[in-house]
């Protein structure tokens, strides 16, 4: 091999040719999927699958990863986009995009002969030239309500009708200042998301507490508590064998019965020492007691519960423990042993709801929760599965711009802003990095390009427009999608998170520059596919 | 009490063997549309009971089961909806909205027939809900013979058992077939369940059938050990203690035939991810049983198991799986009836005494019988060097040592468990005197094993191997599973066929599962695994004490000690 190559220089260069043109056109098949998907005037996508299954989303992440993607690069591509969303919760569409278009701009100059070296060398410097851009550009601001109310409302516009948008965005913003802590980061885990199926419209609520997709199991138990204590607890309250019998299995009939009724004694015992607890802080009131208990309780012990009031709700999740004291207060039990009324959460409300074979419990009118949950209601389970994903994109969004302490304008004001200042760079350069800068700020267009386009605009006109109206009036200018007019995003309150663009700058560089780069990412790219 | 079991299938293979073991119970539930209660086993064990739209009882297994991208073939996932509109299922946007559709994925000839069946009765259902068992169609469908070699591609392709729908999990993040998105390593099957969005999607799965149990005992693990579910079955079975301490776990391993690709025997990643599997496994579970018709873990071919009675392609996972399936349906019948004396726990228990967790499986299949013999005669005739194959994995003599063992035996009827002796004549052989059926049994494996403690089990109810089970029955079975005078011809197929099973902690596995470790640890100094060193020779190390758990002589008079105290 290395032998031919030196009779043949050219031939090193063909071969990279061509890996690189197999690579182009898997990027671009990439994009031209996810191309209509950008921006509030995107495409939303059906997608029927051979046994008749419906998948519907406008998600470039869901998207990709319900395609079935064989192409080694273009799995590439997606990996890194996926990741992107792993990171940072958006920008995956912009992504796949943005590598698709750093590849079609350089391939101008490879098609010419420039070493695709020289333009990853471009791409690099122009790439922390476009950061420092950014990092101008970041509005640094108290995150208060209403600023937190435009970066969700930018982030599920681009995924729900505006009506629903404006809905979800009250709960979500809601949600982040009741579980919000100040000098702490956010801890998104503390806002549970609960669907339930509803004939209705779509719809969504916060609620100030915990909903549980479950319910109390015994006929007898009340389907609804006022005042309710609440324990908490992690304790087995079924027949269950606590000690190791060995030999269990070669005993006669008699002496397992004896095991039996030993360790049932053992469990009535757990059981009496909860109604003990009932008992003394209920006496003389009418208040109500509720056990949620994280381990199984019987039907035996369910009845003895029952009998004295007591509503009992079995297998609560484990993530739902932590979430349960923060929002009722109360500690949660590991043992029954030391039960005290300093153990009890409280909750205004406690109540079960049912839809056909589900049961809902509804924890609410709670004091002070740290804990909520986002309820979102929708006719169908392709519904409530888009408001699932576009409540976790406006939480991401809200939790971003709150580490980042920063926004930054969207509608493509960051982009063409980039892209003026990278062409100055460009200017101030000399020899070869010009290039790579060069397609760099012409990629980076992508964005604000495609996002008129499913606006049903003219790109090149609708672009020069903004970039004559940046250059006029010096201030970060977006695209109002309606009338195709320059806007000031800042005054519509079209916000972008920081983080996400930022780590979309980086992310793109390298994984365009590795698949310039074809030789190296053969190599590197096989052996990162297996694992 | 028959406590509750949660079965969960985790991986390709695992769900090509779950799929023939529900098949095979059906039977026990329903007759076409009708329900029934069958007699010896309990079908609440696995399945659970939920009502259809018309208020008809249904059951569902009580499982969760997980596979990739592109495995599903036909099957529908949703429950089938009245035509809605697009716009109707999509209620959140209202900006344009382009459909994409994959080419229809077809049904074979057994699946179609299954399908006009059941709209069939649905139809009848609703016209006269009371009189709904009209089993003409069922039966006809009964009677023909299938041949669905070439049309089986993927699980889905013979599972006639409906599916919860929260049953069916696919991950999205790795393909099932093609050559990029491959989930190939131990190591990446972990992280994908460490994912939090995965994990909390499995967690809610499991919440959902665990939680409407009354007596839950625990849970039954189908796992794949040659690819990424290796891991991924490590990360499960940690999450069921974590959620679920204190229940049993029943694990069986699964390694498909030999591969159907060019590459003979098993790669370097198939024997590493085994390994790991085992070492992690046997560590969290109760009891972990390695499942294969082929029976070697080693990178060298090894040729397939051989059944007397059974003509079968042990590279067609459609064929293997049925034999492995049948295994299942037979071996786990101590905790599955309704006079099951004890718990999966205790069952586990029962054999995995000194951390020996691994247990291997020995099967008989069809158990020969002829009509007219009783079981003292089969027994006597019985020849374990050729028929009572062990699954996995090999090395053993004939009569070598097992520590403990749970024998199942199913398919004989009362009448025929016990011998008979005409008065005034010397009866044939000392298992002929036996009082009962279970004597008989017991009798037998003590002059096999002297000194093991064995626990048996006889079940009067066959496996029922209707299609879409394979036909791989030799035609020297009837229809009934006796062996026959005369050839069944080819146009009938065998309906029912007796099994013996033994479930043993066998010494043998030392050998085995040294031979192994030594293997993995020299790929693993070889090859980029993803999983740091020191937890990769932590994981080696476990797997050699594990080995050493199987010496002989070691812990013997253990079983002593643990009943004193
Ligand atoms: N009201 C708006 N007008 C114009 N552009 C908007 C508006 N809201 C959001 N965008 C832009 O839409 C883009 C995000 O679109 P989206 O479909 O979410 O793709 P991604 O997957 O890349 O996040 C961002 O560039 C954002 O600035
Ligand atoms: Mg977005």
């Amino acid at each position: 091999m290395a032998a031919i190559t030196a009779l043949n220089p050219k031939a090193e260069v063909a071969r990279a040719r061509a890996a690189l043109a197999v690579n182009m056109s898997a990027a671009r098949g990439l994009q031209d999927v996810l191309r209509t998907n950008l921006g509030p005037k995107g495409t939303m996508k059906m997608l029927v699958s051979g046994a008749g299954d419906i998948k519907i989303t406008k998600d470039g992440n869901i998207l990709l990863h319900e395609m079935q993607i064989q192409h080694p690069t273009a799995s590439l591509i997606a990996k890194a986009a996926t990741a992107q969303d792993d990171i940072t919760g958006d920008g995956t569409t912009s992504s796949v995009l943005m590598i698709g278009e750093l590849l079609k701009q350089a391939d101008l100059y490879i098609s010419e002969g420039v070493h695709p070296r020289v333009l990853t060398e471009g791409f690099e410097i122009a790439q922390r030239h476009a950061v420092s851009v950014l990092d101008r550009m970041a509005d640094h601001r108290e995150m208060d309500r209403s600023t937190l109310s435009a970066v969700v409302h930018t982030a599920l516009q681009t995924k729900l009708h505006s009506r629903l948008a404006d809905v979800l965005t009250e709960a979500i913003v809601d949600a982040v200042m009741a579980v919000k802590v100040s000098g702490k980061p956010l801890d998104l885990f503390m806002v549970e998301i609960m669907e339930m199926k509803h004939r209705s419209d779509c719809d969504s609520t916060l609620i100030r507490g915990l909903v549980l997709d479950h319910g109390a199991r015994h006929p007898d138990m009340k389907r609804r508590v006022d005042n309710a204590y609440i324990l908490t607890c992690n304790v087995s309250l079924e027949y269950e064998k606590s000690e190791v019998n060995a030999g269990f299995f070669y005993k006669s009939s008699k002496e397992r019965e004896r095991l039996v009724e030993a360790e049932r004694a053992f469990t009535t015992d757990k059981v009496q020492k909860i109604i003990a607890l009932k008992r003394q802080v209920c006496k003389g009131n009418d208040k109500g007691f509720v056990v949620i208990n994280q381990k199984g309780i019987d039907p035996i012990s369910l009845d003895l519960l029952a009998k004295e009031g007591i509503v009992a709700i079995r297998r609560a999740k484990r993530r739902n423990m932590e979430r349960l004291t923060l929002a009722c207060g109360g500690i949660a039990m590991n043992s029954v042993d030391d039960l005290t009324p300093a153990s009890l959460g409280y909750a205004g409300l406690v109540y079960e709801y049912t839809l056909g074979e589900e049961k809902y419990t509804f924890i609410e009118e709670c004091a002070a929760p740290q804990s909520v949950t986002l309820l979102l209601r929708g006719p169908n389970k392709h519904t409530l599965l888009q408001l699932k994903d576009a409540a976790r994109d406006g939480l991401r969004a809200a939790r971003n711009a709150i580490e980042d302490g920063a926004v930054v304008p969207g509608a493509g004001a960051f982009e063409v802003a980039a892209s003026d200042a990278l062409r100055e760079l460009r200017n101030e350069t000399k020899g070869r990095a010009q290039l790579g800068i060069q397609a760099f700020a012409d990629a980076i267009l992508i964005v604000p390009k495609v996002l008129a386009q499913n606006a049903g605009l003219e790109q090149q006109e609708t672009l020069l427009k903004l970039q004559a109206e940046r250059a006029s009036s010096g201030r970060a200018v977006g695209l109002d999608l309606d009338t195709g007019e320059p806007m000031i995003p800042a005054e519509v309150g079209v916000w972008d998170n920081v983080s996400v663009k930022k780590q979309m700058l980086h992310s793109c560089t390298v994984i365009a520059s590795n698949l310039l780069l074809v030789d190296e990412i053969m190599r590197a790219g096989m052996s990162s596919l297996k694992g | 009490m028959a406590g509750e079991l949660v079965t969960l299938q985790l991986g390709h293979y695992a769900n090509f063997v779950a799929s023939h073991w529900w098949n095979l119970q059906e039977e026990y539930l329903c007759n076409g549309s009708q329900v029934l209660k069958h007699a010896e086993i309990n079908s609440n064990v696995l399945f659970r009971e939920g009502l259809t739209v018309h208020g008809q009882p249904k059951y569902t297994p009580r499982v969760v089961l997980l596979d990739l991208k592109g495995s599903l073939g036909s099957l529908k996932q949703e429950e089938e909806h009245q035509r809605t509109q697009s716009a109707q299922l999509c209620k959140t946007w209202e900006g344009p909205l382009t459909t994409h559709c994959t080419e229809a994925a077809e049904k074979n000839e057994y699946l179609r027939d299954l399908k006009k069946h059941k709209e069939n009765s649905i139809r009848r259902e609703v016209l006269r809900p009371r009189a709904a068992n009209d089993t003409r169609s069922w039966s006809s469908m009964e009677s023909k013979v299938y041949w669905l070699e070439d049309s089986v591609t993927v699980w889905s392709d013979f599972q006639r058992v409906p599916l919860h729908p929260r049953s069916i999990s696919i991950l999205k993040q790795y393909s099932h077939e093609g050559e990029s998105d491959r989930l190939a390593t131990f190591d990446l099957g972990f992280q994908l369940l460490s994912h939090p969005d995965v994990a909390e999607d499995f967690e809610d799965r499991l919440h959902f059938f665990v939680e409407e149990c009354d007596h839950l005992q625990g849970f039954q693990l189908l796992c794949d050990w040659e690819d990424g579910f290796s891991g991924l079955a490590c990360r499960a079975v940690e999450i069921l203690h974590d959620d679920y301490d204190a229940k049993g776990v029943l694990t069986w391993g699964l390694l498909p035939g030999p591969s159907q690709t060019k590459v003979p025997g098993r790669n370097f990643n198939h024997v590493l991810n085994s390994a790991l599997a085992i070492a992690h496994l046997a560590e969290s579970s109760s009891l972990l049983c390695p499942l294969s018709v082929c029976p070697s873990f080693k990178c060298q071919p090894s040729p397939p198991l051989n059944f007397p009675h059974i003509q079968y392609q042990a590279d067609m996972k459609y064929h293997s799986s049925a034999i492995l399936a049948s295994a299942l349906e037979t071996s786990t019948l101590p905790y599955r009836l309704h006079s099951s004396p004890a718990s999966l726990s205790q069952y586990a228990e029962s054999l995995n005494y000194c951390g020996r967790k691994v247990a291997v499986t020995r099967l008989s299949f069809p158990f020969s019988l002829a009509r007219g013999w009783c079981l003292p005669d089969a027994l006597t005739k019985h020849d374990p060097e050729t028929s009572w194959q062990y699954l996995c994995p090999s090395g053993y003599e004939q009569n070598e040592r097992c520590f403990t063992q749970a024998v199942s035996l199913r398919g004989v009827s009362a009448h025929q468990s016990r011998g008979f002796v005409p008065p005034g004549k010397e009866p044939m052989s000392r298992l002929h005197t036996c009082e009962s059926g279970e004597s008989v049994l017991s009798l037998y494996l003590q002059t096999r094993y002297p000194n093991t403690p064995n626990s048996v089990l006889l079940a009067e109810t066959p496996i029922h191997v209707k299609t879409p089970f394979p036909n791989i029955f030799s035609s020297s079975i009837d229809p009934n599973g006796y062996l026959g005078e005369e050839k069944r011809s080819a146009a009938t197929a065998v309906r029912q066929v007796s099994a013996l099973t033994a479930v043993q902690s066998a010494a043998g596995l030392h050998s085995s599962l040294q031979e192994l470790c030594a293997e993995a640890t020299r790929f693993a100094s070889s090859m980029a695994t993803g999983i740091e060193q020191e937890d990769l020779s932590n994981a080696l190390h476990s797997l050699c004490s594990l080995a050493d758990n199987y010496k002989f002589g070691f812990g013997e008079s253990d079983l002593d000690e643990s009943d004193s105290d």
